[in-house]
């Protein structure tokens, strides 16, 4: 078994599976599996994987949905030295071509293509022979590529996150650290492991020996069900998921359910979602975080902080450091917004084969001369190290002279009762806001007027059914942009104030 | 197919939820609704409406995808769980 700084991310199984060979690690509706058996199904596969003629340093891209191979097979490819690269079902034809030349893969598993079942693709697998003794490896090192993580733009092309061993060993690490997953916890896995958020939970669960729960990803009205039968103690959420959580619970109560933590990123939850969550399931906490998957997470928060601490995001991870910088990328004083950098090394290598955005946004810090990375988002830090988001870079724009963040305004209409989920979304200088929720346009705008400065406060809202989401269940803004202005032409309902 | 096989009522609730499905076509009884409008976010609000039109709650164990796939699928749960015709 490798130690220090040599460690690969396949040594996380290799080492739950030496701690705690029967315990459940991964399951799912159809199989579930001990830590010795993910172990074995992930040698196999490594196994294929050479078979195939898989060398390291090849990437090998997987478009599959989650199951308990899909979790064998990213220690699989860690094993053989190769690069993981994980990518939704849900992308379309024309992005998954464009991200299949971007990482000029030597294998491409992809199930919708193939029309075989991942169990039955399996099957091969286990052709390949049984498990040898010992370790069954490889060629990657601590410094070679690990995962090739596309992520998804609003408008670009998605562009891939390129991740070495130790950076997401180090990353991994420290959120265990902050959010100490037990051997006895269960975690609840309902959003897709080509997410980041998603498939660290399987890497968290390894670290702790506990076990993953996978749900089916989009199978909404199978939720709460699924967290009720798995015994899940550990839901990861983006907003549309807690949204529905509360739904559901209101309507079939939650008995049964043993959920203690409720663990947000991706997205913001606000406050008054959060509140909901832990009204809804009494007993549970919700620790909200921060991150992006250049450097995985930026800050953790203690559970239920946000009832201290309105709006905090937490701290930065043990060993890393939050910079906020001004226009002219020097820090600025605790309390004063500007953009957020961070520090660490769980900073990863950089964008795929794309030195020139790598440049821009993987920069040097101005005052220990280590790699930084500019998240592009803006905040501030409180004197205790909080992090306290404010905005993208591409939410922020100037209207009637003012510094104005659709992520503020969203903010702010997501406090009003009645609201549910808010998207902004821009014509030039009009601004509409598209909620859904149970309030009239004319209520939800007089409110606002209440709360936000005049730049600020939309020109007209609408309230929709439903808020159309990208493949990770963040809000798409572009969709719904596109939604709403195609309507347009019979203008928004509630046109506001003059 | 035609769609006498379940009742207005239940035709109406799930039309309004078929945003892409016109409303001259035919409700088929093996639509696949994922692929007419039905979102995943839809999903849950049609399980309510639909279980306050029919005084039903849909156990745990048949809020599966299956359920929501077609009409008929859907159908065949509300049906089952509504008292005999």
């Amino acid at each position: 078994m490798s130690t220090g700084t040599e460690e690969l991310l396949h040594d996380l199984l290799d080492q739950a599976a030496a701690r705690t060979p029967h315990r459940p690690a991964v399951s799912d509706d159809g199989l579930s599996w001990t830590f010795a058996e993910l172990r074995d199904w992930s040698v196999r596969f490594a196994r294929w994987l050479s078979l195939k003629g898989v060398r390291p340093g090849d990437r090998v891209v997987v478009r599959a949905p989650n199951s308990p191979y899909l979790a064998a097979s990213v220690f699989g490819v860690s094993r053989v030295g190769a690069v993981f690269v994980p990518i939704s079902p849900a992308v379309s034809a024309y992005q998954f071509g464009h991200i299949v030349k971007d990482a000029d893969p030597a294998l491409v598993l992809d199930e919708g293509h193939m029309h075989t079942p991942w169990t039955e693709f399996a099957a091969s697998w286990a052709k390949a022979g049984p498990a040898p003794e010992g370790k069954a490896t490889t060629g990657g090192h601590a410094k070679s590529l690990a995962l090739l993580m596309y992520t998804s733009g609003s408008t670009a092309m998605p562009k891939g996150v390129a991740c070495q061993h130790d950076q997401v060993l180090y990353a991994v690490k420290a959120i265990a650290e902050r959010l100490s997953y037990t051997s006895t916890d269960v975690i609840f896995l309902a959003l897709p492991m080509s997410f980041d958020y998603g498939l660290y939970q399987l890497f968290l669960s390894v670290v702790a020996s506990a076990q993953l729960s996978i749900g089916t990803v989009g199978d909404t009205a199978g939720l709460l069900p699924g967290i009720r039968r798995s015994g899940a103690t550990i839901v990861p959420v983006v907003p549309t998921l807690a949204v529905l959580l509360v739904r559901m619970a209101a309507r079939r109560g939650v008995s049964g359910c043993r959920v203690r933590l409720f663990t947000n990123t991706g997205a913001r939850l606000g406050t008054p979602l959060a509140r909901q969550l832990r009204e809804s399931f009494p007993g549970a906490a919700v620790t909200q975080m921060f991150g992006i998957t250049e450097c995985k997470r930026v800050s953790i928060g203690l559970p239920d902080e946000d009832l201290i601490r309105e709006g905090s995001l937490g701290t930065a991870l043990r060993g890393t450091i939050i910079r906020v910088l001004d226009d002219r990328g020097l820090p600025v004083k605790a309390g004063v917004e500007g953009q957020i950098a961070v520090v660490g090394p769980h900073v990863m290598r950089g964008y795929w084969r794309a030195p020139d955005l790598t440049n821009e946004r993987f920069v040097k810090d101005p005052v220990s001369g280590e790699r930084m990375l500019l998240t592009g988002d803006y905040g501030l830090l409180d004197l205790s190290g909080n992090l306290y988001f404010r905005g993208r870079r591409d939410d922020i724009f100037k209207r009637r002279g003012m510094r104005v963040s659709a992520s503020e305004i969203e903010a702010a209409a997501e406090e009003v009762s009645g609201v549910a989920r808010a998207a902004l979304v821009r014509e030039g200088e009009r601004l509409y806001l598209a909620v859904t929720g149970s309030i009239s346009p004319s209520a939800l705008l007089e409110e606002l007027t209440r709360r936000l400065e005049p730049a600020k406060r939309p020109d007209a809202c609408v309230i929709v059914p439903e808020l159309e989401l990208t493949t990770n269940g963040k809000v798409d803004r572009a969709a719904v942009a596109r939604r709403i202005l195609s309507q347009s032409g019979a203008s928004p309902v509630g046109d506001g104030h003059a | 197919m035609t769609s006498t096989q379940w009742p207005e009522p239940f035709e109406q609730i799930l039309r309004a939820f078929l945003p892409q499905l016109g409303q001259e076509t035919p409700l088929k009884n093996d639509l696949r609704l994922a692929e007419h409008g039905l979102d995943s976010l839809a999903t849950v609000s049609l399980l309510v409406e639909v279980e306050d039109a029919f005084g039903i709650s849909i156990p745990d164990e048949f809020l599966v995808p299956d359920t929501f796939a077609t009409p008929s699928g859907l159908w065949a749960v509300v049906e089952g769980l509504s008292q005999q015709p």
